[in-house]
């Protein structure tokens, strides 16, 4: 392209009155060797456009599974509500007179720690930790009366 | 739609989609769950699609719609989106220049306002017909031209100033 041609394309090109065609010769000539000095400023805009053509879907994504994290959030959620509800279970606990089976609070704290300890261990392990919360019960039911 | 057709449709459209998504949201994870989200709504809805005319300006309203939600949230949060400008795919660009010259332009895109964003993407680069980036944004024509004129200009200078 000349000069010339190449000025006129670039002012039509800046007031968003060039054709596609045009747009592509544009492109043509800032990717030849051919670009005048004076329009050297805009070749890397024109490669960049050229580029960004390259930029495309990962097909891997797709196959991710999409619900893993949520659920995985959901279990936490869950574990995470269980150990408050002990912890409060366990405060209030120690204000009542009748601290259920165990007569030494020392033996019943510890009974407790033993079951949150259990749970706390599985934590990472998403459904697992699910099954392992009967085992928990069982400690649970040892040491407070309901 | 016939589901051979459909898979047509998605394979020509996925990557329009996809960079959209990402000169609107800058994470490529975004885009990716971004564009997702638009397929699976088009294949929920792949029966009444004949309806809705020109069908890639139709995925790509909803990808710009879908986008420009999740932004809005965003805008809640502090959370920094230009720093999530970081290194491309390291088998396109090779040269420590490159790389920097790409970001700058990357940078001065995201300073754009959105919809001169939308509208130089999906003509500077995706190359489609001031029809279908008319339908995409529900602006008549000459405004379309009128907002990429000032999104070239605003690149220009920008680039201009640098050096």
């Amino acid at each position: 392209m000349k000069l010339e041609q190449a000025d006129i394309l670039l002012d039509k090109y800046f007031k968003g009155e060039t054709t596609l065609v045009e747009e592509k010769q544009l492109k043509l000539y800032f990717s030849s060797q051919k670009v005048a000095d004076k329009h050297k400023k805009y070749e890397d805009l024109f490669r960049f456009l050229k580029q960004e053509l390259e930029a495309d879907y990962d097909k891997q994504s797709l196959l991710k599974p999409r619900t893993s994290r949520l659920y995985t959030m959901a279990v936490a959620a869950a574990v995470v509500g269980i150990i408050f509800s002990i912890s409060y279970y366990y405060l209030k606990q120690q204000t009542v007179e009748d601290l259920g089976t165990f007569d030494d609070p020392e033996i019943a704290f510890r009974e407790t720690q033993k079951a949150l300890n259990l749970l706390s261990a599985k934590l990472n392990k998403g459904v697992e930790s699910v099954e392992y919360l009967s085992e928990y019960e069982k400690s649970r039911k040892i040491v407070f009366k309901n | 739609m016939q589901d051979v057709e459909f898979n047509q449709l998605i394979s020509q459209i996925k990557d329009k989609l996809f960079r959209l998504s990402k000169r609107l949201l800058v994470s490529r994870e975004e885009a990716e769950d971004a564009t997702q989200e638009v397929l699976s709504k088009l294949w929920d809805r792949r029966s009444e699609l004949a309806q809705y005319g020109n069908m890639e300006a139709y995925a790509l309203k909803m990808a710009k719609n879908y986008c420009l939600d999740q932004l809005k949230s965003k805008r809640a949060k502090t959370s920094c989106l230009a720093c999530e400008i970081v290194d491309r795919d390291p088998g396109i660009q090779k040269r420590m220049e490159d790389r920097e010259v790409w970001q700058n332009l990357e940078r001065i895109l995201f300073s754009l306002p959105e919809q001169q964003r939308i509208i130089f993407q999906l003509r500077d680069i995706e190359e489609l017909d001031f029809e279908i980036i008319a339908t995409v944004l529900e602006m008549n024509e000459v405004a379309v031209r009128v907002a990429l004129s000032r999104a070239r200009k605003t690149i220009r200078s920008k680039m201009i100033n640098v050096e």
